[in-house]
C-alpha cells in the first residue's frame, strides 16, 4: 500500500519486519519478491513519484577523475536518478550476466574474485530475466551460426569471441512495478521519506533504527528487524559513511572499506576506426549487421540483441589483462582521410586482391568503435564524505575515481589484440585513435556505480558478506551494483535484480528462522 | 637467393600502377614483372612514409628488400604467386604480433615494409620527373654560350 509520508508525525516510530531502503532496481524487486510473503515490508524512497529538482539536488557532490584531470560537478547529478524507479528510469535495456571469469580470482587482477561462482547467481539471472523483459538468457554465439544475422568467426577465436547483449524495452521499474506494492497488503511504499542515517543497539551489532526526514523537515525513525540499503553504488556507502554516530567511521567500516573500490565501466568513445575488407559483411543483415546496433531478433523472441566483440579469457589470462569489448557504431558516416584512403585500398589489395573501390565505397566499410571494458579493483577509487551538507543536512559525497595501470595496459593491448585478429581473418584493419599521451581523454564513465561495498568472507577485505549483509551489523544488508568485488564489462541492471532476488530468498530464511527460533 | 644477388624495383607503369621487377644481375635474370596495383596502390606511398617517419631505427631500402623477400627461391614466380606469398607473409606477421602503428593503424610489419618501398619509388619517380631533359639542358648550353659570345663581342 501507498502511504502518506505527509501525514506522519515529527517524532513518531514506524515499524516493520523489513525497511528497504531505495527504489531502484534491486530495491524495487526486493519489495515485490516479498509482496506476499507476510514480511511486513516497509519501501521508502527519498523522491516522489516523479523526479523533482528538490530530490535530484541531493545527489550533488564533486567528482574528480584523476586521469582526466577535471572536476565534474555534474556527474553525480547525471548519472543517476533519485525518484521512485532509480536509475532504471533513464537505463537503456542493456542486459547480460557476467561471465564465469568475472567471479574468479584472477592472479593478475589484485582483488579479483567473487565470494561464490556463476552457478550459485545462475538461477537468479533465470528469473530476472523476466523482470526485466528479456529471454531467459541462453542464447550464445554458437545458436546464431545458421543465422543470416550471426557473430563473425575472427581468427581462430582463440583471442577474440562475440558475446550477445539482449535488450530490455527497456522496463522502468517504478512505473512498472508500482501498482503492484501499492495493491500488496504487506507491503507498505513511502515516498519523500529520506533516510539520513542508521543508529545501532548498545552492542553495535544491530542497527536500531533509521532516521527519516521530509522535504517539509519532519523527522521520524524506522524500527524494523532488517534494513536493506538498495539506493546505488554511490549511495549506499555515502549511507554507511554517515552514519558513524555510534560507530566511528561508519557502519561496516572498521576496516576502512566503506566507499574503496569505486568502479565504473571505463567507455572509451571514438576509441578507434574498424575498416572492413569484405563489402558484403556490412550490408543489412548479413553478420556485421548483429555488432552495428541492436535489432529484432527471432532467437530471442523478436527481442532485440546486438553483439559484441571480446578479448577472450585465456588471452587475458595469458596477457594479464582485464575484460574488454569492442562495440561498432554505425557505417558510412566516417571522415576517412588520405592515410585512412591509403590502408583501405592497399589492405583490400592484399586481402581482397580487390583494390577497385571508389571513395564512397570506401567509406561505407570503415566503423568507428566504442570500448566497453572492465575496471580493475582499486582501493584509490573511492566515495567519501565532503564537508558539504545538503539541504537535509547529511554530508555530501566527494567521488574521486581512479583508473589505474592494469587498466590502462587492458586498453591498450587488447585493441592491438583486436587489430591483430583483424588483420589475421582478413576481415580488416584497426587504426587506435587512443591518444598516447592522454589515453582517457576521450574516455566517459557508463553512469555504472560499483563495487563501493564489495563482498568478501573476510570482513578485512569486504564490507559485506557473500549474501551482502554488512560485517559486524548483523541486520543490515546492501543490495546493489556497490556489492560487485569486480565487474565485468556488462551493464549492471541485470545482475542487481539477480543478486536482489537472491538476497531477497535470503531475506524469507531469516524471516523464516526468526520465528522458528521464536 | 639472397639480397646481393637481385634487384628489386619498383617502376611506374601504366594507370600509375607500378611494376615491381625483381632482377638476378648477370645474364642470369630471374624477371617478375607485377602488376603491383594488385600489391599496393600508389596511395600506399603514404603509409610507407608514416611508418617511416615513426619508425626509430630508419631502415634502408636494402634492408626492406632482404626482409620481404630474401630467403627465398623467386624462381619460375609469377605475379599471381609474388602476391600469395607476401598475402601469407601479411598473415604470419599478424599470428606473430609483428605488427607496426602508422597513424595509429595496426597493420603487419610486411605491409609497412611494402608501402615503405611505393614511398621510396615514388619519391625517386618525383625527382626524375623534375629533372630538366637532355633537349631542355642542350638548349640551355647553347643560350648560355651565345650569352658568352655576346659578352665577348662586347668587350
Amino acid at each position: 500500500m501507498k502511504v502518506d509520508t505527509a501525514a506522519v508525525a515529527a517524532g513518531s516510530v514506524l515499524r516493520c519486519g523489513i525497511c528497504v531502503v531505495g527504489s531502484g532496481a534491486a530495491g524495487i524487486t526486493i519489495a515485490r519478491a516479498l509482496v506476499g510473503k507476510g514480511l511486513d515490508v516497509l519501501l521508502l524512497e527519498g523522491g516522489d513519484l516523479e523526479g523533482s529538482k528538490e530530490s535530484q539536488d541531493l545527489y550533488e557532490g564533486e567528482m574528480v577523475n584523476r586521469y582526466r584531470g577535471k572536476k565534474d560537478k555534474r556527474y553525480l547529478t547525471t548519472t543517476r536518478l533519485r525518484f521512485f524507479g532509480g536509475t532504471t528510469n533513464h537505463w537503456n535495456g542493456w542486459c547480460r550476466p557476467l561471465d564465469p571469469v568475472d567471479f574468479r580470482e584472477r592472479a593478475w587482477v589484485p582483488g579479483s574474485g567473487w565470494p561464490f561462482d556463476e552457478a550459485e547467481l545462475a538461477p537468479w539471472y533465470h528469473q530476472a530475466a523476466e523482470w526485466v523483459d528479456i529471454p531467459r538468457f541462453e542464447a550464445t554465439a554458437e545458436d546464431y551460426a545458421e543465422a543470416k544475422r550471426r557473430p563473425l568467426p575472427v581468427g581462430d577465436g582463440s583471442r577474440i569471441e562475440t558475446k550477445i547483449f539482449h535488450y530490455s524495452k527497456p522496463t522502468r521499474f517504478g512505473t512498472k512495478y508500482r501498482q503492484e506494492l501499492f495493491d500488496a497488503a504487506d507491503v507498505r511504499v513511502m515516498t519523500g521519506a529520506n533516510v539520513l542515517g542508521f543508529r545501532t543497539h548498545e552492542g553495535k551489532d544491530r542497527v536500531h533504527h533509521a532516521d527519516v526526514k521530509t522535504f517539509a523537515g519532519v523527522g521520524f525513525t524506522v524500527e524494523a528487524t532488517r534494513f536493506v540499503i538498495a539506493c546505488g553504488g554511490v549511495e549506499n556507502a555515502r549511507l554507511l559513511l554517515v552514519s558513524d554516530a555510534d560507530q566511528p567511521g561508519g557502519l561496516g567500516n572498521q576496516h576502512d572499506l566503506v566507499g574503496r573500490y569505486f568502479s565504473d565501466h571505463p567507455h572509451g568513445h571514438r576509441s578507434g576506426k574498424l575498416a572492413f575488407l569484405d563489402p558484403a559483411a556490412t550490408r543489412k543483415r548479413m553478420p556485421l549487421s548483429m555488432y552495428g546496433g541492436s535489432k529484432a531478433d527471432p532467437l530471442a523472441g523478436g527481442k532485440r540483441t546486438r553483439g559484441v566483440f571480446t578479448t577472450t579469457p585465456a588471452v587475458q589470462e595469458a596477457e594479464g589483462l582485464l575484460q574488454f569489448s569492442v562495440q561498432l557504431k554505425s557505417f558510412a558516416t566516417q571522415k576517412v582521410n588520405e592515410l585512412d584512403e591509403a590502408v583501405l585500398e592497399s589492405s583490400f589489395a592484399l586481402d581482397a586482391g580487390r583494390p577497385d573501390r571508389t571513395d564512397g565505397e570506401l567509406r561505407s566499410h570503415v566503423s568507428e568503435i566504442f570500448v566497453r571494458a572492465e575496471q580493475a579493483p582499486n582501493p584509490a577509487s573511492r566515495v567519501t564524505l565532503d564537508d558539504d551538507r545538503d539541504a537535509l543536512g547529511m554530508r555530501k559525497v566527494r567521488l574521486n575515481w581512479v583508473l589505474n595501470d592494469l587498466d590502462r595496459k587492458t586498453l591498450d593491448r587488447s585493441l592491438r589484440i583486436f587489430g591483430e585478429e583483424m588483420g589475421i581473418s582478413g576481415l580488416g584493419r584497426l587504426r587506435v585513435t587512443v591518444d598516447d599521451q592522454r589515453p582517457w581523454r576521450k574516455t566517459r564513465g557508463g553512469a555504472h556505480h560499483m563495487g563501493t561495498t564489495r563482498m568478501h568472507v573476510d570482513p578485512k577485505r569486504g564490507v559485506c558478506d557473500a549474501w551482502g549483509q554488512v560485517h559486524g551489523v548483523s541486520n543490515l544488508f546492501v543490495a546493489g551494483s556497490s556489492l560487485y568485488p569486480t565487474v565485468g564489462f556488462a551493464n549492471p541492471t541485470y545482475t542487481i535484480t539477480a543478486l536482489a532476488l537472491r538476497l531477497a530468498d535470503r531475506l524469507q530464511l531469516l524471516a523464516a528462522r526468526d520465528g522458528a527460533d521464536r | 637467393m639472397r639480397r646481393r644477388d637481385f634487384l628489386v624495383r619498383f617502376t611506374a607503369g601504366l594507370g600509375g600502377a607500378f611494376v615491381l621487377s625483381v632482377t638476378a644481375p648477370g645474364c642470369d635474370t630471374v624477371e617478375i614483372p607485377v602488376d603491383v596495383t594488385k600489391i599496393l596502390p600508389r596511395t600506399a606511398a603514404r603509409i610507407g612514409k608514416a611508418w617511416l617517419d615513426e619508425a626509430e631505427d630508419r631502415p634502408t631500402k636494402d634492408s626492406l628488400v632482404e626482409a620481404l623477400f630474401g630467403g627465398q627461391d623467386w624462381g619460375g614466380a609469377d605475379g599471381p604467386e609474388v602476391l600469395r606469398r607476401l598475402a601469407a607473409k601479411v598473415k604470419e606477421d599478424f599470428v606473430a604480433g609483428r605488427t607496426v602503428h602508422p597513424s595509429g593503424w595496426v597493420l603487419s610489419i610486411t605491409e609497412a615494409r611494402l608501402a615503405a618501398l611505393v614511398h621510396w619509388e615514388a619519391r625517386q619517380a618525383s625527382a626524375e620527373a623534375r629533372k630538366p631533359s637532355e633537349k631542355k639542358k642542350a638548349r640551355e648550353r647553347k643560350k648560355k654560350a651565345r650569352e658568352r659570345k655576346k659578352k665577348a663581342a662586347g668587350e
